[in-house]
């Protein structure tokens, strides 16, 4: 039964050539949008979004998934060339990508990067297929009071793993919150922070303040800074394909390592909130850590962009598994697919494990499919990506902000959307530019719901003592745990992991 | 002491916090539930968070601690860009998508990247073509039309 529906899940993504056409566009769209350093995979997919609208919900996720699935391989191409991180996870990818490219092994580094992160993406899809016989049962059990607390402990995560600043990062994500609860009351049918506005009596749109909060303060800060985004030396840019294909046959030689990274950047992803940063920094040290020689790392070591490259793509099907099971975002760039899922008519949550199979099982085709394509489209047209970082960036900034009104107007089809998104707009640049951490944002944005009505329920069925139901005690040490692993963190200071800000 | 941007910042945050938990006062008990338990602890967070931002201000004025913001040409800048966001705003409010956009497209490339005509033109035809190919015909979307536009072409 489970191998039927996974073959016909294959047959529906891979015989339609609708979808095939859809993901065969996406991975060079997120290829690009990885490469040029600033835009990244948030930003790609709710530039996207417009685009997707009046798709059936597979197509439109498949675009959107594959799409997201291939940013860091694109990311990765300015960090092995420039010494230009493409996103920040890929910034790890430097510490040794970049020596290989100026010692003229520019070729064998991507070889490497693109292998591995196919890899990583193909294990990463399979080890999200792994884990759904394990996950359902879990999902299933779940009650309220574990919802609410995985809320919570999603809020908690993304704070104290953005930028510097635990208190900005809660606030930020108690912001997202109460933006989250200006709507009718569900259970009261009150207007709650609605100004008697009707648009907003179904909730702030989240396509709009992820529009808001990201893609605005984004390009004002392009423009502020002005001129080409990689101001870089073209020299270490030359490369052929006999390298690419070297550095492809040392992912095999370093086998081992590329399963064991994958595998621990899946585990990492499916962790809310833990998100790029830490998947990638943690695979590297663990390649430093299990290598005979580790003296060559930081020098032009080869394992050093084959761990952090698989540990980038395979954290992708990781952190599908709370989005699309729990409704919680393993990152923020899945929070911003949540939304779009949502827009799609696709309901993550426990639900999906009993009515939507099929789907999870396409999507996790999808994902493997993109990352094996990424690798043939980048040998197709391997020197024009290292031209995509000499793209001006001002020349990008009127068609995204074009692209985010638009975004914002279609996700309601209200015109007072656009007021919000010039006005949260910003108040994002602000935020960005004082170092407010915006994940955070989004998480509680979308989680803000979630939390309100899953604490109703739990202290409906069983008053303030759901706290103490052993579940929940579980995750209020994880809560804590993570609280007290930022304190622990900003006490050393030996490893700094900047999630995004 | 002159207030910075930093600081309004911070302050901007207060307010909503606090002026969000004030509101829900005023609501059902299970309607105000949850926002006064997120919004009274966000209201004390963004008071600790000023009194931050003051510390670290005080710290500049004194020389103590490095200025993170920038000077008078960011500033400058900045009000560039807010008012093309201004001007993209209240062209696609008055006169829509299809109108307003390719131009102001054209004219940002044309002014504020100083491209040439050709390419300035180029960009908003290709805004246009998008708009119109991509949006109208193949996805079939209603684009906003403004709110001016409807009057004058009735």
């Amino acid at each position: 039964m489970e191998l039927e529906r996974i073959l016909s899940s294959l047959l529906a993504v891979a015989a339609d050539p609708y979808i095939m056409l859809l993901i065969v566009i996406a991975v060079p769209i997120g290829m690009f949008f990885g490469a040029i350093p600033g835009l990244g995979g948030k930003l790609g997919i709710v530039l996207l979004i417009p685009f997707v609208f009046g798709m059936d919900p597979l197509p439109g996720a498949a675009f959107l998934l594959a799409m997201h699935a291939v940013v860091h391989t694109g990311g990765s191409i300015p960090s092995i060339l420039f010494g230009v991180p493409g996103t920040g996870p890929d910034a790890a990818t430097i510490v040794d990508g970049y020596p290989m490219a100026k010692r003229g092994e520019a070729g064998r580094a991507l070889g490497a990067m693109l292998c591995a992160s196919g890899v990583g993406g193909v294990i990463g899809g399979l080890f999200l297929a792994a884990m759904l016989p394990v996950l359902r049962p879990v999902v299933l059990s779940f009650s309220p009071a574990e919802f609410f607390l995985l809320a919570i402990l999603g809020i908690t995560f993304v704070a104290t793993l953005s930028g510097d600043s635990l208190l900005k990062g809660i606030i930020i994500g108690m912001f997202g919150m109460m933006l989250g609860f200006v709507a009718l009351d569900p259970f009261t049918g009150q207007q709650r922070f609605t100004f008697g506005q009707l648009f907003l009596w179904e909730g702030v749109d989240v396509i709009t303040a992820v529009l808001a909060i990201f893609a605005i303060p984004e390009m004002i800060s392009l423009g502020v800074k002005g001129g080409s985004i990689a101001q870089a030396s073209p020299d270490t840019a030359r490369y052929n394909l006999r390298q690419v294909i070297q550095g492809m046959g040392d992912v095999f030689r370093h086998f081992g390592l590329s399963i064991r990274t994958s595998i621990i950047g899946a585990v990492i992803g499916m962790i809310p909130g833990l998100g790029g940063d830490a998947a990638s920094w943690i695979c590297y040290g663990h390649a430093v850590q299990s290598s005979k020689t580790p003296e060559r790392f930081g020098k032009g070591a080869v394992e050093g962009v084959i761990a952090p490259e698989t540990a980038n793509n395979s954290k992708e099907g990781g952190s599908l598994l709370p989005t699309l099971f729990f409704g919680v975002p393993g990152s923020s760039g899945m929070a911003i697919m949540l939304g779009a899922l949502v827009m799609l008519g696709i309901k993550p949550g426990p639900m999906i494990a009993l009515e939507g199979m099929d789907l999870v099982w396409a999507l996790i085709w999808v994902l493997m499919i993109a990352n094996i394509l990424a690798v043939f489209m980048f040998l197709l047209c391997a020197p024009a990506f290292g031209m995509l970082t000499y793209v001006r960036g001002g020349m990008l900034i009127p068609f995204v902000i074009t692209l985010a009104f638009l975004g914002a107007y279609l996700s309601a089809a209200a015109w007072q959307n656009l007021v919000l998104l010039a006005g949260l707009g910003v108040f994002g640049y602000f935020l960005k530019k004082y170092r407010w951490p915006r994940p955070p944002f989004v998480i509680g944005l979308v989680l803000g719901p979630i939390a309100e009505d899953s604490l109703h329920k739990a202290l409906l069925i069983w008053g303030p003592s759901f706290f103490l139901r052993p579940l929940s005690l579980v995750f209020i040490a994880l809560i804590l745990a993570s609280i007290g692993f930022y304190f622990w963190r900003m006490g050393r200071q030996t490893m700094v992991l900047h999630y995004d800000t | 002491m002159t207030l910075n941007g930093r600081l309004l910042t911070t302050l901007v945050m207060l307010a909503i916090f606090a002026g969000m938990s004030v509101m829900a006062i005023g609501y059902p008990a299970k309607a105000r539930f949850l926002p006064l338990l997120v919004g009274i602890p966000g209201t004390v967070m963004c008071l600790a968070q000023l009194l931050m931002d003051l510390r670290q201000t005080l710290q500049e004025r004194t020389g103590r601690a490095e200025v993170e913001t920038g000077g008078p040409a960011d500033l400058a800048r900045e009000a560039r860009m807010f008012l093309w966001l201004g001007i993209f705003f209240v062209g696609i409010m008055a006169f829509g998508f299809l109108y307003a956009a390719p131009v102001v497209v054209a004219a940002y490339l044309r002014i504020a990247e100083r491209e040439s005509w050709m390419t300035s033109i180029l960009g908003g035809v290709g805004a246009w073509a998008i708009l119109y190919v991509v949006f109208m015909q193949v996805l079939e979307l209603f684009l906003f039309e403004g709110l001016i536009t409807p009057l004058v072409l009735g």
